[in-house]
């Protein structure tokens, strides 16, 4: 029982600090869930306003005839969803 | 960084596209175009406004790519080098047409959607009507996500053709009918609940005022996640959101995913 308790433990955390989505001004490649800094920002302030698709996005620039920044990212860590 | 202040009004000068590395086939091809044939997590590029020219090299991300390291040349470091190079970029194109004609957001699937939603911790507005049919909504909503009291501060998705419903099964307060909904994701993205309706008919006017009041009481209810905290949770509850790529990188670029663990998931 107390074997499976800190074997449980164990998993938690190694999975919480396996690799996930790149964010803020890393430049480290992948990095562990542990060393992720949060959002700064208050929850309903504007951000970047992102195209989510390709085709909509490069539509978009075509009209606009503005450059495009291009980023690709995880919405997940390990499979579990909801951030980046 | 994506939080600071200058890059955001930065950013405008661009249009920015993010996509879901492990969303499909093609989003993996377009990470290995960019990273000479590997397969990670980020990726990042400027374009040209045809989508064909680099006007950066490629990398993992923005800072990799575009802040200086030595800051030579006046070139600034960190993320002020990054700001100050997409100034510097934007600077050659020239804007043409009006904001309120801008093509609309979108999503591949109503499931990525309330995912990445549910990530950016903003509402997600879906407009569930048939194409036939949404014309002058579209032109309504273009004009309300046009202003600068909107612009990135929502997700957009449109009911695509075909579309099935089941989208009315995650949503609590959904019903199939036609209309403006304002959606608040769950924590982990494969949930959500209808905070507003508003009709087709709507005005910009009426669809902006409403964003932004239900904006307001989404901001005083919600709390900004905790990554770490985020993680642990999703993991006790056995979360797990399935995407057509298979999870991890392949950065030695063999094709094949580095190091996947034994008995994981998929």
């Amino acid at each position: 029982m107390k074997n499976s308790l800190i074997l449980s433990v164990c998993l938690v955390f190694l999975g919480s600090a396996c690799c996930c989505g790149q964010r803020g001004n890393s430049n480290q490649g992948t990095r562990s869930a542990m060393d992720v800094p949060d959002n700064p920002q208050a929850v309903g302030d504007a951000g970047v306003a992102w195209y989510t698709t390709w085709e909509t996005g490069l539509s978009e620039a075509r009209r606009s005839n503005r450059p495009i920044f291009f980023m690709s990212a995880a919405t997940t860590c390990s499979g579990i969803s909801g951030v980046f | 960084m994506f939080a600071d202040e200058d890059f955001i009004k930065a950013s405008r000068k661009f249009v920015c596209v993010r996509i879901e590395t492990y969303e499909s086939k093609d989003s993996e091809e377009k990470v290995r175009a960019l990273l000479g044939g590997a397969f990670a997590n980020t990726a990042f590029c400027i374009f040209d406004p045809e989508g064909k020219e680099r006007l950066s090299r490629a990398g993992r991300g923005p800072s990799m790519v575009l802040s200086s390291r030595g800051g030579r040349g006046g070139q600034l470091r960190g993320d002020a080098g990054v700001i100050q190079r997409m100034n510097q970029i934007a600077a050659n194109y020239k804007t043409r047409g009006q904001k309120a004609d801008a093509v609309l957001q979108d999503f591949n699937s109503f499931r990525q959607a309330l995912n990445v939603a549910s990530a950016d911790q903003r509402l997600l507005v879906f407009l569930n009507a048939e194409e036939k049919k949404r014309q002058s909504v579209e032109a309504e909503l273009r004009k309300a996500f046009s202003s600068t009291d909107v612009e990135g501060k929502f997700h957009l998705k449109l009911k695509a053709k075909g579309m099935d419903e089941s989208w009315v099964k995650v949503v609590r307060g959904a019903s199939k009918k036609p209309g403006i909904l304002i959606i608040r994701a769950g924590t982990f993205g494969l949930d959500g609940e209808v905070l507003k309706r508003l009709p087709l008919s709507s005005s910009a006017n009426e669809i902006k005022a409403a964003l932004l009041v239900v904006n307001e009481s989404f901001a005083s209810l919600e709390d900004r996640k905790i990554y770490r905290d985020h993680v642990t949770s999703g993991r006790r509850q056995g979360i797990y959101f399935e995407n057509e790529i298979p999870y991890g990188e392949d950065r030695d670029g063999d094709g094949k995913i580095d190091n996947q663990r034994r008995g994981r998931r998929r």
